[in-house]
């Protein structure tokens, strides 16, 4: 017995640090913001020039999805303006190609879960709870872990529904 | 070590495992930025579309449930004069023809050298593409005036811009268009009209009018001329006219067991039952009509006692039949079906028109300005010809299309696959071919170009006089390299005249929408309705020669088979949808293979093993001979049929056996003299029922057994020592209820769930299994009386629900709605629940469905977003339609109120032809599920003594006690 504590203990410890080190690696392509056909700062538009969230994530108040905006809402700006911007060049060139850009999602829900995006902004919640104060960040990355306990504090904290079938499907 | 050191060290190394798991997983998925925003789209969100089903010729209207461009389901079109709302069991499934893996999905040549070669590796279609195809087509076509030969166009039921498009096709490239070929075209009715009143059509039978229906043979309910209309119509008039209704038939059918009383009648024995009343109606004077001299020269001079012999019933019985047709107010007979399919099926039909007009149904429930649109249909007397021709090698070039390419429904004594050869160039245009059938394809065809199916395509249906339908595309373009069969034409005639195509189909088709000014109609409504001629019709002078042919000659002895059209295939056309295998046959419960049904008498007689209903793989196998055929199946013991009669499905029968009329080209259903004898096997058949009789089980409880508190519905006022588990529920109840007096058992229901629902198709393998997903079914249930009972049985969502409290994780549980839910990813599957439940609705996934190949290819497309696609070793269940609940939900929160009445229409109710099915807020007192709930008289609930407390109520009338 007297042998085995400390072989017990060393295997816990050096388990714990495994586990650390697993981590620590895991959080680095956690932490990885995956990179985006065309750059898009939101801090400027969302921030500098306070261009409502709406405008871009057209259906975000009437449908389940946020949606990223179709191109010709970029080109309403950009047909003529920062035109010399390598990025809006990049952008110019998909309109120019009639081509449609593939984003990399960052947001994503299981097939069992319903979310609507409509009923969480009818019911006035900020975007900023679950996606962050998108004025001030550059690149987009998940802010927020989305996982059940997540959402179910939330539910909780504003007494909304708890009925499994709110969001399981 | 010691075993709980062990313990602690493997808990600890396991739990570092875990936490160096979590976190959300990256998505590795793309969102795209389309180009512009789409119009009146929201992305996730359902619209519908109207458009028109084109799984068989009736045509009724649909709207299409599409997501993202991707058609999800469908539901009959409401207010469309045909079907209103309503869809049958093959409608439901032909969204899986869409997306079906045996889509054509390129032209191709068919390799015939490869077709000798002992082994046959891959496929022998060789691609080509659409340009070569029309070249092809175009250069073959020249070789017929070359050689004095002509080419012929065969297709299936044409009707609408479609059949101009042929018509205008064949003008200008010189092909001669056949008469179309169905299996069931009714060529005995629409002869007997012709000779008649000259009217070779299909009249418009307005049940919804009558107080009095005679049906002999046609089975309306199932497949005759408009089953959902019929329907729908059956069900007005009940509830409007207090119909009565009785049905003649030498067989036992669906709609025999639900009309108000089914009286047999020997085989061959209905012209005899038709003459009788005709002699009534004309030596009683019902009224002002009576015949023509020479007309009642020429009707056959049978006694009244060779009448009642040649029927089966007694002159008494006829008399009463009689008096009743002729004391309604607005009867209606119609003679059709196994009726009319016979030795001496076109003399019924003559006598039926005569009966019909001499009691003036014809001009009041029997309207010829409405009639269903056959003029273009012929018969296997038009096969005949083709086959002469096809004989003397005067056809260069065969266009086949709509209609079985192998001619497997039509009579193999015609043998028009052999013949066909002999024309010089086969193109069969096709959706779908079964990788068995390619060989046989490619022994017939030169060329197979795929069709688009109705739901990629645009064009328009007028199977109805006057009434056209829009046909329109729901996707957004097609799913494989397909064209419609307008396209396909107007390129063969452009590449036959060296000019370039004048545009597409859809152009023609909406220019000449607009000439007719039916545009705004079909695309907002989705229907038009133009002025239709007068259907007055009157005794033709000729009428009387019509009969001097005519021999109703007795009914013969011996057994009869009876070859009657499926619910679920008709001819076998729908046979390609594995979801109609699947689904069982209503009155068998026979889900995948053929079986031959025998009486219980015969089965007694030839000694059956099994001739107990009770649930069993092995059923006795019979030998079916006749005209030196003989066929090898399963028995199954149907109650209700007499002695010497036995029924086999159309589909399931190949044409050796059948015969035809050479008068009318009408194909036989009745085979007499057949030699039915036990080959002493037992072989497996897919019969799902438990048990076809209620036992001592009590099921359904006997009428007048105390059930029904009038006013009340059960959980009001149930003394119980428990909690109230009313005082639960404080917005929504969510209740069901099914009406026993009105459902069909037709399966609209169970077809339209399975696509509501995304649950999988399992095989016949996984049937004898035990396996099979529908959470919903519907079981006959025989009596003594000779009565069958259609239960429909979903999950009852009760309030003790046996299932809830067994479950270790707490996947399912009651809500406060009412509902039993099941949140499938909590589910470890341990099937607890499946085993406490007395219903046995409850389904286990044994395997996942998509890794089998269910969902492979665009058949995920079909896949309902609303609800989950549940993987192995889950269990799952019927939960009424919550997604459809949550939907509802979410539109009444938006405009800050409940759920109204309607609002909430579950995927069974919404299909169900009779509207059986209503589902509502129990807790609503105006809700159309309460109102009917309290007002049904002999209502019950399925095994209410074991206290589990069900949400759903069967109705009926406590009369019948």
């Amino acid at each position: 017995m007297r042998t085995i504590v400390p072989i017990i203990l060393a295997g816990f410890f050096g388990t714990m640090a495994l586990a650390t080190f697993a981590m620590s690696a895991y959080w680095e392509t956690y932490e990885k913001v995956p990179d985006q056909p065309i750059a898009f700062p939101h801090d400027i538009h969302a921030g500098d020039l306070n261009i409502a969230c709406t405008h871009c994530h057209q259906y975000v108040e009437v449908g389940k999805q946020a949606t990223v905006p179709a191109l010709s809402i970029c080109m309403d700006c950009h047909a003529g303006m920062q035109s010399d911007k390598p990025e809006i060049i990049k952008l110019q060139g998909y309109w120019e190609r009639q081509e449609e850009v593939a984003w990399q999602r960052i947001h994503t829900m299981p097939d069992h879960v319903y979310f609507s995006h409509k009923r969480h902004i009818k019911a006035g919640v900020d975007c900023a709870e679950c996606h962050g104060d998108m004025t001030v960040v550059n690149t987009v990355k998940q802010v927020r872990t989305f996982q059940m306990g997540f959402c179910v504090s939330c539910h909780r904290a504003n007494a909304a529904s708890q009925d499994c079938w709110t969001c399981h499907k | 070590m010691k075993r709980r050191d062990f313990l602690k060290f493997v808990g600890v190394a396991s739990s570092a495992t875990v936490l160096s798991s979590c976190g959300v997983e990256k998505a590795s998925d793309k969102i795209v930025s389309k180009l512009i925003p789409e119009k009146d789209i929201i992305p996730g969100e359902a619209y519908f579309k109207n458009s028109t089903c084109a799984e068989c010729a009736v045509g009724c209207g649909v709207s299409v449930k599409t997501v993202d461009h991707n058609a999800i389901k469908l539901e009959g079109m409401t207010g469309h004069p045909l079907n209103d709302g309503a869809l049958c069991l093959r409608g439901q499934a032909s969204l899986t023809r869409l997306y079906h893996p045996n889509r054509l999905t390129n032209p191709v040549v068919p390799r015939k050298s490869d077709l000798n070669l002992e082994r046959m590796t891959g496929s022998v279609m060789e691609p080509v593409s659409w340009e070569d195809a029309f070249k092809m087509i175009a250069e073959n076509l020249g070789g017929a005036s070359a050689n004095n030969t002509s080419n012929v166009y065969l297709s299936g039921r044409t009707t609408g811009s479609l059949s101009a498009m042929i018509d205008d096709f064949c003008g200008r490239t010189g092909v001669q268009r056949l008469p179309e070929y169905e299996t069931y075209s009714y060529a005995n009715i629409r002869a007997a009209y012709q000779a008649l009143f000259g009217r070779n059509e299909v009249p418009d039978y307005k049940i919804a009018d009558a107080d009095l229906l005679v049906t002999v043979g046609a089975d309306i309910l199932e497949t005759f001329v408009n089953p959902v209309g019929f329907a729908k119509q059956v069900e007005a008039a009940r509830s409007n006219n207090q119909l009565k209704w009785t049905h003649f038939e030498p067989h036992v059918s669906l709609t025999g067991f639900k009309a108000s009383e089914r009286q047999s009648v020997q085989p061959g024995g209905e012209a005899y039952l038709l003459l009788f009343l005709a002699r009534y109606f004309d030596a009683n004077s019902v009224t002002n009509r009576s015949m023509p001299a020479a007309l009642k020269n020429s009707l056959p001079n049978v006694s009244d006692n060779d009448i009642a012999a040649n029927t089966g019933l007694s002159v008494d019985e006829l008399n009463q039949l009689a008096q009743n047709l002729a004391s309604a107010r607005n009867p209606l007979l119609i003679v059709g079906g196994v009726s009319t399919q016979q030795a001496n099926g076109y003399e019924a039909a003559l006598l039926a028109g005569l009966v019909q007009w001499l009691s003036g149904m014809v001009g009041n429930t029997i309207d010829f300005a409405a009639g269903s649109d056959y003029s273009k249909v012929g018969s296997l007397k038009d096969i005949k010809n083709l086959v002469a021709m096809l004989d003397s090698k005067r056809v260069h070039a065969a266009f086949v299309t709509r209609t079985d390419p192998l001619f497997r429904t039509v009579p193999a004594s015609m043998q028009v696959t052999d013949k066909i050869k002999n024309a010089a160039f086969k193109v069969a245009f096709v959706e779908t071919i079964d990788p068995a059938d390619e060989k046989a394809y490619a022994e017939i065809y030169d060329l197979i170009l795929p069709l688009s199916h109705a739901y990629e395509s645009w064009g328009d249906v007028e199977s109805r006089k006057g009434l056209t339908s829009v046909v329109q595309p729901t996707l957004k373009e097609t799913i494989f390299d397909t064209h419609t069969e307008g396209d396909i034409l107007m390129n063969i005639a452009a590449a036959v005249s060296g000019a370039a195509v004048e545009g597409t189909y859809e152009d023609w088709l909406k220019a000449r929408w607009d000439a007719s000014g039916a545009t705004d109609y079909l695309m907002d409504a989705g229907y038009y309705q133009a002025d239709v001629s007068d259907g007055r019709v009157a005794l033709s002078g000729g009428a009387a020669r019509a009969f001097s042919d005519a021999n109703i000659a007795a009914a013969s002895s011996g057994n009869t088979l009876y070859v009657v059209p499926s619910i679920r295939k008709l001819d076998g056309r729908s046979g390609d949808l594995q979801l109609m295998s699947e689904i069982p046959d209503p009155l068998s419960t026979v889900s995948y293979g053929s079986w031959v049904s025998v009486s219980k008498a015969d089965a007694d007689s030839l000694s059956f093993e099994r001739a107990e209903s009770l649930i069993q793989k092995y059923r006795d196998e019979v030998a079916v001979e006749s005209a030196g055929v003989s066929m090898n199946l399963p028995a199954w013991v149907q109650p209700g049929l007499a002695q010497g009669i036995a029924v086999i499905q159309r589909e399931q029968i190949d044409g050796s056996m059948l015969a035809y009329d050479d008068r009318t080209g009408e194909e036989y259903a009745r085979i007499d003299n057949v030699n039915i004898s036990r080959t002493g096997n037992v072989v497996p058949l897919a019969a799902l029922a438990g048990g076809i009789e209620q036992g001592e089980r009590s099921i359904i409880p006997e009428p007048g057994g105390g059930h029904g508190h009038h006013g009340k519905v059960h959980f009001e006022g149930d003394e119980t020592l428990y909690p109230d588990p009313y005082d639960r529920y404080t917005e929504y109840r969510w209740g069901l209820s099914v009406d026993m007096d009105s459902c069909t058992g037709c399966g609209a229901c169970v077809s339209a769930c399975y696509i509501e629902n995304n649950i999988p198709c399992v095989g016949e393998e996984e049937v004898f299994n035990g396996r099979e997903m529908s959470w919903i079914r519907v079981q006959p249930y025989y009596n003594d009386q000779g009565g069958m009972d259609s239960l429909v049985m979903m999950c009852q969502q009760c309030d003790f629900a046996p299932c809830e409290n067994v479950c270790p994780v707490y996947a399912t549980y009651h809500n406060e709605e009412g509902l039993n839910v099941m949140v499938y990813n909590r589910c470890v599957g341990t099937r607890y629940c499946h085993n406490n439940c007395p219903y046995k609705v409850r389904r286990f996934n044994w395997f996942d469905w998509a890794d089998e190949g269910y969902w492979d290819g665009p058949m995920a497309r079909m896949q309902n977003p609303d609800i989950w696609v549940r993987p192995k070793g889950v269990m799952e269940k019927c939960t009424f339609c919550i997604q459809r609940i949550r939907v509802a939900k979410d539109h009444a929160k938006d405009e800050g109120r409940l759920v109204q009445d309607g609002e909430v229409l579950a995927a069974c109710q919404q299909t169900c032809p009779t509207n059986a099915i209503s589902f509502g807020n129990m807790l609503d007192k105006n809700s159309e599920v309460y109102t009917r709930t309290s007002q049904s008289e002999g209502k019950f609930r399925v095994l209410d003594i074991l206290g589990t407390g069900p949400a759903v109520h069967y109705l009926r009338k406590e009369e019948e006690a």
